[in-house]
């Protein structure tokens, strides 16, 4: 009786630890997610987002998943002498009890070789990856950059 | 002895590398460059034939430099154009036209290029061509460039300069603009340069 009750703690206390373990949702917050709509002829995008960092010790970022892409990298826009150039990031790092975005020109989530063409109004899963093993799990809406009137945008009513 | 020669030498390096750099801002070098001197002229194929800059005489000109695979700076630019244009009145509008010549001939066909600037404005013409007549003009207008090998090479970037380059309805290169600019600071530029059509023709 008694080992049918300590297997069954240990059994719930697992079933508790496993989802905890999978998304720290207290540990950072993201918000703001988008992913560029794709011109016609384009193959390449990117997301942007604020990413929050709740906790008083740096959190890096060190891969974003999708199945929408060949691949995704984390890059970054630098300015050498007038010369746009992006370069790959081994991770982005959020300071503790910070905020960083991701934006056009700055820190930017690559997406390569996307594999069906990404529309307004459509979604895109992804999921974050941190060091220590912690993960976020994300839909991220397609948004367009050139304001098409009285379509989609939010000033429509 | 022997650090004092390394140090010469390395002071000499630094000098050859400083003296390589690029120039932050396209005009700084050339003088054929400079504000209120003719824009250099080109001629370029579109998917509806050869285009020359020449053409456009009588309207301000906004030449812009890039490739339809840019992941980032293009887009952002082109957006921010699409809005500047938008905004103003139609009449203005119809003295503006914008031009995007691409740095990627290979990938970017005339047809390539329409397709992809359609997308954010109808006015939008795109030009390409081969290497050696784009070697030429972006080297007339100072525009650096360099292709960033992944190591997939599906995905190369090209790394590169980005700015508008305002010519006015004379022909001259009024101003350039980086690509960053704001909605507002481009729309008075470019409202400006219609502008000194009335002032040049008087
Ligand atoms: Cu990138």
């Amino acid at each position: 009786m008694k080992t049918l009750i300590s297997s069954a703690l240990l059994l719930s206390s697992l079933f508790i630890a496993t989802p905890s373990l999978a998304c720290d949702d207290h540990k950072l917050e993201v918000s703001g997610s988008y992913v560029r709509e794709m011109p016609p002829a384009s193959k390449n995008t990117a997301a942007y987002m604020q990413l929050k960092n709740t906790t008083d010790k740096p959190l890096k970022l060190l891969e974003v998943q999708s199945d929408i892409a060949k691949k995704i990298e984390l890059h970054n826009i630098v300015n050498v002498d007038g010369v746009l150039k992006m370069q790959p990031q081994p991770y982005i790092e959020i300071a503790a009890n910070d905020t960083l975005t991701l934006k056009p020109g700055g820190y930017h989530v690559m997406i390569m070789g996307v594999k069906k063409q990404l529309k307004q109004g459509e979604d895109v899963k992804m999921t974050l990856k941190f060091e220590g093993g912690m993960t976020k799990d994300l839909t991220a809406p397609v948004k367009s950059i050139v304001p098409k009137s009285a379509k989609a945008g939010h000033s429509g009513t | 002895m022997k650090y004092k020669s390394y140090a010469i030498l390395l002071v000499i390096l630094i000098l050859i590398i400083l003296s390589g750099r690029n120039p932050t801002e396209p005009t700084t070098t050339n003088s054929s460059l400079a504000p209120d001197k003719t824009a250099p002229n080109f001629t370029l194929q579109s998917n509806q034939g050869p285009v020359s800059l020449t053409d456009f005489q009588g309207k301000g000109v906004i030449l812009f430099f890039g490739y339809t695979n840019c992941p980032d700076v293009c887009p952002t630019g082109l957006s921010t154009l699409t809005q500047a244009l938008k905004q103003l009145p139609k009449a203005t509008q119809q003295q503006l036209q914008p031009i995007f010549i691409t740095l990627d001939p290979t990938v970017d066909t005339p047809s390539r290029l329409s397709e992809y600037l359609q997308y954010f404005h109808p006015n939008f013409i795109g030009l390409s061509s081969n290497q050696h007549t784009l070697q030429q003009v972006t080297q007339d207008y100072h525009v650096i460039y360099k292709r960033q090998p992944q190591s997939n090479s599906e995905f190369d970037f090209i790394q590169h300069t980005a700015y508008f380059y305002l010519i006015s309805p004379t022909g001259n290169l009024s101003q350039y603009l980086p690509h960053q600019s704001s909605i507002t600071s481009l729309k008075k530029a470019l409202s400006m340069l219609v502008k000194t059509k009335q002032k040049e023709l008087i």
